[in-house]
């Protein structure tokens, strides 16, 4: 058996080799290729890039007309109807739920604010959490709210309807800016560059905007909500995203137009510019090249292709053609007009709604460098444009369709809002009802991963598709 | 446990390893008289007593026997058993002779053992090398279709130039893809397919860089084992979960002088499968021709002339525009200097234009291996070359093998392996695939269908700039030349400018050293090691439609193994016995580097990272994984007819957590031949199996940790992203279970054959990176759960109905029939996305896995179909039932979220029928699948766009679809209304397919087919006319590939051939490759 021994040892030499006692690997299952921690920093500004994308989208732009696609008209013609909501959830509103998640737990706390002050990095991550939010349920209506952004906790999260989620929104904008602390501002802040100033005024802008959206279903609180946001002092200047000369930075509707042409302006567009001699007009689009003349696209025509490029009038080349071209976020055009509805309505805010509505005007040819004093005075005397309080829904909503120019989503959300101005559903809508869309679908993977919420909300909400409004459209 | 192993190892080491009086030892080899080959398992026992031995893997036994020698009996099932008196030699060599009443095949098994098929407990399926090289296809994948049952191998096209080939074994097994391992004489190598960026979806853009299993040499091939469930393969632990291939190449053998064997083959590629075109209607959106307007204030004077010329809608990449009648207008090609500057030319059909924009291609290969060898030491090489041209113009492949195996014996009780594969491929311009991208997407789906595609291929002026047909409006507006395409590259320029190169160099092979311990006891030690480099270069070229972009990629992958194995045999009077003992390290090491240009080039032409005029996207990417395994074998044989086999493994993975990276796993497996004890005429040999199985399974690294994804930074202020994956720190092994049971029986003489199989496989505890709702903020988790099962048949039928001496016809036909059905998922959830097909824009097809239903159901948009209800809304009969329904106007009305059929075929399978007459031989080999679903985007946009054949034909009024509805033309729609009442409409024809935009049911196909896959016919000169020549075979061939599909349910796309790329369950197509027919010949020869 001495010769089985010595077998016996080396089997076991052998089987040692393996290694095969040993569980213990170290660290080789540690991934070298991400980082295990963030600063916060790093997180805020990859969300706050995500507001160029919410801005720069297409959609907004055609429901309103201001836009009409050229040869495919899939867009303009209501083609499509669920939208994805998820990368929305999974991007920004991820990473801003971090920055709190960090600001707030006692084990990163003091980490984190290397960054800014806890309170100031909550306070953004709120106010931009809002934003976003608002921006998502006035396309989709109610949505995944309070159970959302709870990872492995909830893997089902059902929906909140949108009054819940206008109601919480308001408090959180309310409740962000006033945390806001005398520390120092957020790193990373590439829209105000950590000013905290700023962001309370934002903050403040957002509540007033939000207020005035559930104005027609909620008054009430609309106005109390309105007027203590507007008292605790809303922004004085175009809130703006700053594109970069580099093409991971780039304007959107730039890099549309590297390869294709998809996009001119509309036929109604061009025709009311034109017939209130708006000089907008030549900041909003190109001449068309055979005729060195405005000429709008018709809207949502299954022939459009035969109409030629050279015959239409493209977006201006300060878009189209300029990389680092800055997206408005919110602008004080857009301030004046709420101010201007909101004194019409008979609510306690200074100045006459004329005043607040030609500001508003003024504001706009401002931000699109056209302003004349004299064109201006005659402009805002135009039969079509001169204030009367009596028709304010239809003025308002006519001078915010032009002045809301390439800010699509909120361009559609106050079309829908006003009804104004009166726009002609796509002739060729490929939608079964034919109808200007009022919503968009949830995604359809909603329907193959969440169903049993999916169901139960689109019982209570009514049908998922275009045409079913939203909470606050009652008119 | 690792202490249980051993012990139950060295007991039964110690129970048969008694000492007894050794006085001689006899030793040998035991060969086939047949072909040479070793015979493993033989029993060698001295007759009248329990003395004996098996022999061990290369057929070589050693015996003690009495000083006075005795007589060795030699058996084995299915040989004539033979009695050698011993005399005074010591040295017993026997060539044993089949006993052709009980024909038995060896197969080759876990851990590379051969062994008699008789003896395993489940089912291993062998193909011979001459059979996977019947047509010389160029990827061993590729040439396993449809030979083995329950093997579902899905191809890329002929003209993807070495595209990746995908292979399902069983179906599906678990809720992902589930890809076999391969192993190669012992060496697990890796079958990854490469493309250009990880990007898996058909969105477009992606080159297929192949699967990594096509770098084998075929030449080199022997033969390959298609080890097909967790029983078979439980000894390869986790990674044989899904089957494992077994690749046994040839050796060189002990022979006199030097064998020499050349393979020659030369195929031709033609384009095969395109959709049907319509010939009537050209370019544009409308029936009227566009005219010239002149424009004194920009365009030239000498344009005046032209004014009021009829042009074509060139901006149109469609073809619902004027009839191609003849009318002299003004071609894309008149608007650039040149001879036809300015010319008019008839607008006419170009009915073969897709057709002829391909070119023939060429695959021509060439292999000469040499072997040889002495009684110590054998060897072979070989050297190999292929040159490809593709049928896409510009397209090349070109690959060389090497490779060397050669074996010494050191010593008496030493021996040496060696071996070595090493294979370069270099490529040029590897055809893109998807939608969107590449010219074929562009020709069969959005095309004007009077363009001559040979006007084309001058797709440069003079000054090198670009030359195309899809002008745009302003150039011409302008009155420049023209300077931009709009939507599409011209396609040549698009083949010979945006061009891509890759290199690859792949070395695989291992060293191994055994040590004949004792009489019946083997100790070796290998070393196994896998390794790849692959270079990828792609540029888009400067003055094409999109931003010039140089992309350059390198991909390393190596895997190492370290394998220790003991092997034990030995017989004691009925009672043979085999047993394996081994360990086994394995480390992976991958690493990847991808470079792309941003924002275009800042020098055109000059291809080049420094070239980037913005921050270059650079990404590196470095991955380690190791497992640590023991395991064990043990195979019981009584009498040649009872067997039974157990194996235990155990693994550590360093990818689970630390606290549960360790699993054990066995398996059991038994048969019983029963003819052995009939004796019966007609019955010439039948046996039964079973087997059960258990195997344990990890995931990939870096799946526990939580990381941040790093985003292009916003200038100099970088981006960090909470990570879309929620990882996983508390995962757990996963395990599958499997059972399966099986018959094998010859009757006449084995002139017929019958092997059926049924199996039952269950997953649980899988570990599944989940699809969740994005509103929880992620988009997956790594979690362990869920079961899915799949359950089985599998038949292999064989006959030979006529064999006379001149003349013999044999048959050989496999099928399998396999469901997978997801039994569970995580809790509370009901279904698993597999896979976003399309975008929600498209109608959002997704296939999915949901309880209770089969693995692999699709669901998207699909149209509403009617359902009567009564007043309180219960469903009622009603005839309209299940109908279409269309709008007041016809239009289907559409619906969200419909079932639309499931993925995976009810039955996959081949039959190959071979002739031989005298020298002559003729061999035709059939595949077959029928069910399975997949979507096609190129019969959507080949409709959308007004390509196909459909979308000009004539309706029932006489009339083309495209005549005005008012004047009896539009198209036929019979359906329903919302309220259940029969109506027809005609549309329009573009409304009526534009209005499928995003419909996915209307573009849903069956993928059944029946195809010729493989013929060959043959010649091989007669040994008198070569007897006194050197030449000891001499083989000549026609062969052809992709000959005929017979049957299809889709016009146009070949069902077979479905890919998306690398990744994904090609579960839909856009763009796809047409498929290729090939025709050539094949020259072989021997000395």
């Amino acid at each position: 058996m001495i010769k089985n021994n010595k077998i016996f040892s080396i089997i076991t030499a052998g089987l040692l080799l393996a290694g095969s006692a040993c569980t213990d690997f170290g660290d080789i299952n540690v991934d070298p290729n991400q980082p295990s921690n963030a600063p916060t920093s790093l997180l805020l500004t990859d969300a706050q890039t995500w507001v160029a994308t919410a801005i720069g989208a297409p959609e907004g732009v055609l429901y309103t007309q201001q836009l009409s696609e050229t040869q495919y008209t899939e867009t303009s013609r209501y083609n499509q109807t669920t939208f994805d909501y998820y990368p929305w959830y999974t991007g920004p509103l991820a990473n801003l739920q971090q920055i709190i998640n960090l600001n707030t737990d006692d084990a990163t706390k003091n980490a984190a604010a290397a960054d800014g002050s806890n309170n100031n990095q909550i306070a953004v991550a709120r106010i931009m959490k809002a934003y976003f939010f608002q921006y998502m349920t006035d396309r989709w209506g109610a949505l995944p709210y309070s159970e959302a952004l709870q990872g492995a906790a909830n893997f089902n999260p059902a929906y909140d309807t949108q009054d819940k989620i206008y109601a919480d929104l308001l408090k959180e904008v309310k409740e962000a800016v006033a945390m806001i602390d005398a520390g120092a501002g957020p790193n990373g802040d590439i829209i105000f560059g950590g000013d905290m100033g700023s962001w309370a005024a934002f903050g403040n802008t957002l509540r007033m905007n939000m207020a005035m959206r559930i104005s027609d279903i909620d008054p009430a609180t609309a106005r109390s909500e309105f007027e203590a946001a507007y008292n605790a002092g809303v922004i004085s200047t175009d809130v703006m995203y700053n594109h970069l000369n580099d093409a991971n930075n780039q304007n959107p509707w730039y890099g549309r137009f590297i390869t294709r042409t998809d996009y001119a302006v509309s036929e109604p567009m061009i025709n009311y510019l034109q017939s209130v001699n708006d000089p907008r007009i030549s900041a909003y689009a190109e001449p068309a090249l055979a005729t060195g003349t405005f000429v709008g696209m018709p809207y949502g025509i299954s022939t459009a292709g035969d109409i030629p490029n050279s015959d239409v009038s493209f977006i201006t080349d300060n878009i189209i053609n300029t990389k680092d071209a800055d997206q408005a976020i919110f602008t004080v055009a857009q301030v004046e007009f709420l101010l201007a509805e909101a004194v019409n309505d008979g609510w306690s805010i200074p100045g006459t709604a004329q005043q607040h509505y030609e500001a508003g005007i003024q504001a706009s040819w401002e931000q699109w460098g056209v302003f004349d004093a004299a064109a201006f005075a005659t402009y805002i005397a135009d039969a079509a444009v001169v204030w009367n309080g009596t028709n304010a829904d239809q003025l308002i909503g006519t001078q915010k369709w032009v002045a809301l120019y390439m800010q699509g989503y909120e361009a559609w959300a106050e079309w829908r809002r006003l009804d104004f101005p009166a726009l002609t559903p796509a002739p060729d809508a490929v939608n079964n009802s034919g109808q200007i869309p009022v919503r968009q679908a949830y995604p359809s993977t909603e329907y193959t991963l969440n169903k049993a919420n999916y169901e139960s909300i689109v019982a209570a909400q009514g049908a998922d598709n275009l045409d079913n409004k939203l909470w606050w459209d009652t008119k | 446990m690792k202490k249980y192993l051993l012990l139950s190892a060295a007991l039964v080491f110690m129970l048969f390893n008694h000492a007894w009086a050794q006085e001689r030892s006899i030793s040998g080899k035991v060969t086939s008289a047949d072909d040479g080959s070793s015979m493993p398992g033989v029993t060698v026992v001295l007759k009248g007593t329990s003395i004996g031995a098996v022999t061990d893997l290369d057929g070589n036994y050693r015996v003690s026997v009495p000083s006075e020698g005795g007589t060795l009996v030699f058996s084995f099932v299915g040989l004539l058993t033979e009695e050698v008196v011993i005399g005074q030699r010591t040295v017993i060599d026997l060539a044993m002779k089949s006993d052709i009443t009980q024909l038995s095949e060896v197969v080759v098994t876990g851990l590379g053992i051969s062994r008699q098929e008789s003896s395993l407990g489940y089912a291993v399926q062998e193909v011979s090398g001459d059979k996977l090289a019947m047509v010389n296809e160029t990827n061993i994948v590729g040439s396993l279709t449809g030979k083995v049952a329950g093997v579902q191998v899905i191809g890329a096209s002929g003209a993807a130039l070495g595209g990746s080939t995908k292979i399902r074994l069983r179906g599906a097994t678990t809720l992902g893809e589930s890809s076999p391992l391969f192993v190669v004489d012992g060496t697990p190598i890796s079958n990854e397919s490469i493309g250009p960026d990880g990007r898996t979806h058909f969105g477009g853009g992606n080159r297929d860089y192949g699967n990594l299993a096509s770098d084998i040499n075929p030449n080199d091939i022997e033969s390959i084992s298609v080890l097909k469930g967790p029983s078979a393969a439980a000894i390869y632990g986790q990674r044989g979960a899904n089957g494992v291939i077994l690749i046994t190449t040839k050796k060189g053998s002990s022979r006199q002088g030097i064998g020499l064997d050349y393979n020659h083959s030369t195929t031709f590629d033609k384009v095969y499968v395109l959709p049907s075109y319509q010939n009537t209607y050209g370019g544009g959106y409308s029936q009227t021709f566009p005219t010239f307007t002149y424009n004194p204030a920009v365009h030239p004077a000498e344009w005046a002339a032209w004014d009021g010329q009829n042009m074509i809608n060139y901006a149109a990449d469609e073809s619902w525009g004027p009839k191609m009648d003849g009318t002299l207008v003004r071609h894309w090609d008149s608007w650039y200097p040149g001879d036809e500057y300015g010319k008019l030319r008839p607008f006419s059909p170009n009915p073969d234009n897709v057709r002829n924009f391909f070119d023939t291609g060429v695959t021509s290969s060439n292999n000469v291996a040499f072997s040889g060898g002495n009684n110590d030491t054998f060897f072979r090489m070989s050297l190999g070359n292929t040159n490809q041209t593709g049928v896409l113009p510009g397209s090349a492949l070109k690959k060389v093998n090497v490779s060397f195996n050669g074996t010494a014996k050191l010593s008496e009780k030493l021996t040496s392996n060696a071996s070595v594969m090493y294979t370069n491929t270099q490529a040029n311009n590897r055809p893109r695939l998807g939608y969107g991208s590449g010219p074929v997407s562009s020709m069969n789906q959005w095309f004007q269908r009077q363009i001559d595609t040979d006007r084309l291929r001058n797709y440069q002026n003079a000054d090198g700039t670009q030359r195309f047909w899809n002008l745009r409006a302003e150039d011409i507006a302008s009155g420049v030349t023209p300077q931009q395409p709009l939507y599409w590259d011209n396609p040549y320029w698009d083949l010979y400018e945006n061009t891509s190169h890759d290199n690859r160099d792949r070395t695989l092979g291992n060293v191994s050293l055994s040590y004949q311990l004792l009489e019946n006891l083997k100790v070796s030690g290998f070393v196994r090691s896998d390794n790849y480099v692959q270079r990828i270069e792609e540029i888009t070229a400067s003055g094409g439609l999109e931003l010039d972009r140089y992309l350059s990629r390198t991909l390393t992958g190596r895997e190492n193994n370290y394998e220790f194995l003991a092997e034990y045999n030995k017989s004691v009077g009925d009672i043979s016995i085999n047993a394996t003992l081994g360990g086994n390290i394995r480390k992976n090491f991958n690493s990847h580097l991808f470079e792309e240009t941003v924002g275009g080039l800042s020098t055109p032409g000059f291809y080049d990272i420094a070239a980037s005029k913005d921050r270059p996207d650079v990404d590196t990417y470095r991955s380690q994984k190791e497992v640590r395994s023991v395991y064990g074998t043990a195979s019981f044989g009584y009498k040649e007819y009872l067997y039974l086999d157990v194996t235990g493994r155990r693994d550590i993975s360093s990818s689970l957590p630390s606290a549960n990276n360790a699993y054990f796993y066995p398996s059991i497996s038994t048969s019983f031949v029963f003819s052995e004890l009939l004796n019966s005429s007609v019955l010439s040999f039948g046996k039964v199996r079973a087997s059960y199985a258990k195997l344990g399974s990890d995931i990939s690294q870096y799946n526990i940790y939580t990381t941040y994804d790093v985003g292009n930074p916003y200038g100099s202020t970088g981006r960090l992203a909470v990570n879309n994956k929620l990882q996983n720190a508390d995962l757990r092994p996963q395990l599958s279970t499997n059972m399966e049971v099986g018959t094998n029986m010859r009757f006449l003489s084995d002139r017929l054959g019958l092997d059926v199989n049924v199996y039952k496989t269950n997953v649980t505890d899988q570990i599944l990176e989940l699809t969740v709702p994005g509103s929880s903020g992620f988009s997956t988790a790594i979690v362990n759960a869920g079961e899915i099962e799949s359950k089985g048949l599998e038949v292999v039928f064989n006959a030979t109905p006529v064999k006379t001496a001149d003349f013999s016809w044999d048959i050989n036909l496999n099928g399998a029939h396999n469901q997978s059905t997801v039994i569970s998922l995580a809790e509370g959830l009901e279904n698993r996305e597999l896979q976003k097909i399309l975008s929600d824009r498209w109608g959002g097809l997704s296939l999915n896995a949901r309880v209770g239903e089969k693995w692999g159901q699709f669901v998207g948009g699909g149209f509403a179909r009617y359902q009567a209800t009564d007043a309180s809304g219960n469903n009622i009969d009603h005839p309209s039932n299940g109908k279409i329904m269309v709008d007041a106007s016809g239009f289907y009305i559409y619906e969200q979220n419909v079932e639309l059929g499931s993925l995976l075929p009810e039955f996959t399978g081949g039959i190959r029928n071979t002739f031989n007459y005298k020298d002559l031989s003729l061999s035709a080999f059939i595949d077959f699948q029928k069910g399975g679903q997949f979507f096609s985007v190129t019969r959507m946009f080949n409709d959308m766009a007004g390509q196909s054949a459909a979308t000009a034909e004539i309706n029932d009024n006489g009339k083309n679809v495209r005549d005005a509805v008012a004047d009896g033309g539009g198209v036929r729609v019979d359906a329903v209304d919302e309220s259940g009442n029969p109506v027809t409409h005609y549309l329009d024809a573009v409304d009526y397919y534009w209005g499928q935009f995003g419909l996915n049911e209307a573009y849903m196909y069956d993928a059944s087919f029946i195809k010729l896959r493989e013929l060959r016919v043959g010649y091989s000169l007669p040994a008198n006319l070569i007897g006194k020549t050197p030449f000891r075979s001499i083989n000549v061939a026609v062969i052809g590939k992709n000959l005929w599909l017979i049957k299809t349910n889709v016009d146009g796309i070949d069902p077979s051939e479905i890919s998306e790329g690398i990744g994904g369950f090609n579960a839909a197509e856009g763009g796809v490759l047409p498929g290729v027919r090939s025709v050539g010949f094949n020259v072989r020869f021997g000395l």
